[in-house]
């Protein structure tokens, strides 16, 4: 494996003990146990329960709600509708366009018209069910395409392209005028759905103060914050929320919650008592954000010695019925939908399209995977035209430090991409199965493996980037804050603003901060997330929570190493120049007290031991031709997949994934290989069962049987490679690894797929009846 | 209507709704919260939890069928407030992320390891296929029921 040596160093100490070791998870015991307590685990005297109600249609003009029967059965305490909001009926974290509680218009099937309030979850459903909705149903559009055309239902009176981000680059008929070859296909996905284990719960305890506390499982307890206030019409000051453990979130917890958070606490201000509310797997399913389904065509131009000189991509997102998170997604879309290489004339349109389906939003690569199924096609489709190996093109072409991205952004540090390719060619053993193909037989790629001449083996390849945090188009949530209290017995408590919903946040703070301060892992405990703690942090997506919240834990600790060490240089007689804080002591090599002493001392002194640290993301830019440093600093990945397709079934099984990232540090190996193998199956998800179906903006895969994620009988062999060029702003080097892992393996399965049996793929996912069909259409062509 | 059971060792009897399932059971009148709830279906094994030895979708049995018989549930490993070793086991090799799934899921290895001491993760996976796990890709906790099954774990006393 091939490590780089830190060359710029961490931003503040460079010797780890913590950092980088594999440290057990803080939240493991707990969980093992069963005594982690989620949301519905929670349990409160005389708590009330909450139920929604939904319209049975996807788009009608909405005029009234019938609530008596319900209103009227034993046990039932409330049912509200739009009238009942105190505030601002409002929900939209970027645009104001989403109603918590419909009053005039149904926008999608899972746009709840009123809330029940009863003694029991049992009896709220029902009496939910006894509510009836007066409608008058519209024509619907379902297809982002169609309802770009002129005579198009409105889903909303602005119009239904309600974003349009594009790149412009150099001039890309010149480009395409030099190339010796151009391809150019379109591409289709669909609604990809999160399927984090624990759906969606919230529970609000109202004070008799008239403040609120809401309780959930959530990524982004600060736009809970505001959701609830702005509902019902309270100072953020007067809304707490306190993120429970979180079963998973993957994007699908970043801004929904606010919806489900907002009708509990809105039920809760109404009867004065606590209210829970959990949905269904159906109910999470109808009503959490997904995958934006995509349409891309793309264009690429290329030398025969396989340089690129030209691309132009048109995309258009299906937003589904509200806005909620598509700007960040089709912006992000945009910068990258080129990829990890150098392109000198880049044009790309990327548009996000109202339609009455469900809401896409953040999902793990957030816009990425799309546009990465795409551009990683072509070039494979180019390389195969001018004979050139996958890998060799990608190398070809591939960012560096000194090279420029697509929005002309100049790399100058913590680009691992080469050496991404390069390990996972060399660990997979790329080059001898691949040149193999379609030559000499035997256990080879496009050959029949054994006597089963009906099984065809391959082997692909997909490489991405992914723009660290939020980046130009995110700025003004890209803060974020830490609270570090050290009590007199040396125990350091810290509180944070960013979630751990399963990724092991809370423990590779707890290893930042050990080191830090120079003490073991075992003195410091990290809280969930409150957002009394700590002023407003940004939400905890785009891989930024490592990065963001571990520098402002680094900020805190600095500031404490200052005002503990004087108190150390002043009673051990040293110069403060001359404190250490390491190993669990503080001072120098010959006089030195430990932590817990200089705790108590400072305790003594009436020195406080508290500190707020804070870090704010540097500066991005974007233009109105989409050019500028629009991400601070990028992560990098490969991945090569090796499969076996049967081509009587259609079936495909993923045999082998070889992952090599760059992650610019590596915090901790174990939590680091774990993200990224859980990454690695949601890609395998992607590119062969996951499709979330709707017919007239019905759903009707609702559920686990319908629809399908990998079971341990899918997964394959996975080797993960590190790459660490580190990255001099990042805590000890880090950049972000939440999304990387879902986006290169989608695309290097569909490579594979391709690589067997010598036909492409523009469609995913690779369902047994799409497979069959290529294999069949190749015989007849 | 009225069951006696024995919950982890115990002997327990709660008043129910006919219609009752056992994850009812044990969640809302028994206070035995550790078994989760994916789906309510039968599909995601969130709910794993022993009948008689048994793995069962507890969200699919209906409390009255469990009259008179055993159950075990997560919270019924722990001895003497000490991780048992398939506990233990999830904890070394990485295998909780989230930890929703990781309940359920550890009572399908019980009850595996129960009945073929020595599984090839072949035959762990399978007897896992019907647990859900969307955060870990599975890789880890086949790596811990095979340490759980080498005995090789750490103990924990857990946080107790
Ligand atoms: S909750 Fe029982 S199987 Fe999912
Ligand atoms: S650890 Fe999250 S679902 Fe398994």
């Amino acid at each position: 494996m091939s490590k780089r040596e830190i060359q710029d160093g961490p931003p503040e100490r460079d010797r780890t003990a913590a950092v980088g070791a594999p440290v057990k998870r803080v939240d493991a015991s707990d969980k093992v146990t069963g005594r982690a307590v989620y949301l519905d685990d929670m349990v409160m005297p005389g708590v009330l329960h909450a139920a929604l109600v939904f319209p049975g249609c996807a788009h009608a003009v909405l005029r009234g709600v019938d609530a008596s029967a319900a209103r009227s059965m034993a046990g039932v305490r409330s049912v509200l509708t739009a009238d009942d909001i105190p505030g601002e009926n409002q929900v939209g974290v970027i645009d104001t366009d989403q109603p918590l509680l419909p009053f005039d218009r149904i926008r999608y099937e899972g746009d709840a018209v009123a809330v029940v309030v009863a003694e029991t979850a049992v009896l709220a459903r029902e009496a939910a069910d006894a509510v009836s909705v007066d409608l008058t149903e519209l024509p619907g559009v379902f297809d982002a395409v169609r309802a770009m055309e002129p005579d198009a239902p409105l889903v909303h009176e602005s119009g239904n392209v309600f974003l349009h981000d594009k790149v412009r680059k150099g001039d890309v008929d010149a480009g395409f005028d030099a190339a010796d070859i151009i391809v150019e296909r379109e591409f289709r996905t669909h609604h990809q759905e999160h399927c984090y284990l624990e759906p969606l719960a919230a529970l609000a305890v109202p004070a008799d103060n008239g403040s609120m506390t809401v309780y959930g499982t959530m990524q982004c307890p600060f736009y809970v914050q505001k959701a609830v206030a702005d509902v019902l019409g309270l100072p953020l000051a007067s809304v707490r929320v306190i993120q429970t453990v979180t079963g998973g979130g993957f994007g699908g917890k970043e801004d929904v919650p606010s919806e489900i958070c907002a009708c509990a606490a809105l039920a809760a201000w109404k009867t004065g008592s606590a209210v829970k509310l959990v949905y269904s797997r159906e109910e999470d399913f109808l009503r959490s954000s997904k995958r934006h389904p995509m349409r891309v065509t793309f264009k690429l131009g290329a030398k025969r010695d396989g340089t690129f000189t030209a691309a132009k991509i048109r995309a258009v997102a299906d937003g589904g019925a509200y806005t909620t998170l598509s700007p960040v997604v089709v912006f992000r879309a945009a910068a990258h939908a080129t990829g990890p290489y150098e392109i000198p004339n880049v044009w790309t349109d990327v548009y996000g399209v109202y339609t009455n389906r469900q809401t896409a939003g953040a999902f793990r690569g957030f816009g990425q995977p799309q546009v990465i199924f795409a551009n990683e096609s072509v070039i494979d489709e180019v390389a195969d035209a001018i004979g050139m190996d996958p890998v060799d093109i990608r190398l070809k072409n591939c960012l560096d430090v000194g090279k420029r991205t697509a929005t002309n952004q100049l790399l100058t540090e913590s680009v691992g991409l080469r050496e991404t390719l390069e390990l996972a060619r060399e660990l997979s053993g790329w080059d001898g199965k691949r040149a193999a193909q379609g030559g000499r037989g035997g256990e080879q790629p496009g050959r029949a493996s054994d006597a089963r001449d009906h099984i065809k083996r391959g082997i692909g390849v997909g490489s991405i980037y992914y723009g660290v945090s939020l980046g130009a188009k995110g700025l003004a949530l890209d803060g974020s804050g830490a609270h570090i209290n050290v009590y007199r017995d040396g125990s350091v408590r810290i509180g944070v603003g960013g979630t751990e919903m399963g990724q092991g946040l809370l423990t590779v703070l707890a290893q930042i901060a050990a080191d830090s301060l120079g003490v073991p892992v075992g003195f410091v405990h990290v809280e969930r997330a409150d957002t009394s703690v700590v002023p407003d942090s940004g939400p905890s997506v785009a891989s930024r929570t490592t990065l963001m919240t571990g520098n402002a834990v680094i900020d805190a600790a600095r500031k404490l190493r200052t005002v503990m060490g004087e108190v150390a240089a002043d009673s051990l007689g040293l110069d403060p120049s001359e404190i250490e804080f390491d190993g669990g002591t503080v001072g120098s090599a010959e006089k030195n007290v430990t932590f817990a002493e200089l705790a108590e001392q400072c305790w003594v002194r009436n020195v406080s031991t508290a500190a707020d640290g804070w870090y704010a993301a540097p500066e991005s830019t974007f233009d109105e031709n989409g050019q500028g440093d629009a991400y601070a600093v990028y992560s990098y990945a490969t991945h090569v997949a090796e499969i076996e397709v049967d081509t009587e079934t259609g079936r495909v099984t993923v045999v082998r994934i070889t992952a090599a990232h760059d992650v610019g540090r590596v915090m901790n190996p174990v939590t680091l290989e774990g993200q990224i193998e859980g990454g690695v199956l949601q890609g395998i998800g992607m590119a062969l069962y996951e499709q979330m179906k709707s017919k007239g903006g019905a759903v009707v895969t609702p559920d686990f049987s319908t629809y399908i994620i990998p079971t341990a009988m899918d997964t394959p062999a996975i080797r993960t490679v590190f790459v660490e060029d580190p990255y001099s702003k990042g805590p000890f080097g880090a950049k972000g690894i939440g999304e990387t892992p879902a986006m290169p393996g989608a695309v290097a399965v569909a490579n594979a797929v391709s690589n067997a049996l010598g036909v492409r793929f523009h469609e995913l996912p690779l369902t047994p009846e799409r497979v069959r069909r290529a294999v069949s259409e190749r015989k007849n062509s | 209507m009225h069951i006696t059971l024995t919950v982890n060792g115990k002997q327990r009897e709660a008043d129910v709704p006919s219609a009752a399932t056992l994850v009812e059971l044990l969640r809302e009148h028994l206070g035995l919260v550790g078994t989760k709830v994916g789906c309510g279906h039968g599909e995601c094994g969130a709910c794993t939890v022993l009948l008689d030895g048994e793995p069962v979708n507890s969200c699919l049995v209906f409390a009255a069928q469990c009259d008179g018989r055993e159950v075990t549930t997560i919270e019924g490993l722990r001895r003497n407030g000490a991780l048992d070793r398939i506990q233990n086991a999830f904890v070394d090799a990485g295998a909780v992320q989230c930890g929703f799934c990781t309940p359920g899921m550890i009572m399908s290895a019980a009850a595996l390891l129960a009945s073929n001491p020595k599984p090839s993760r072949d035959e762990i996976e399978e007897a896992i296929s019907g647990n859900l796990c969307r955060c870990t890709g599975y890789v880890k906790i086949v790596d811990a029921v095979e340490l759980a099954s080498a005995g090789t774990v750490s103990d924990r006393a857990g946080s107790d």
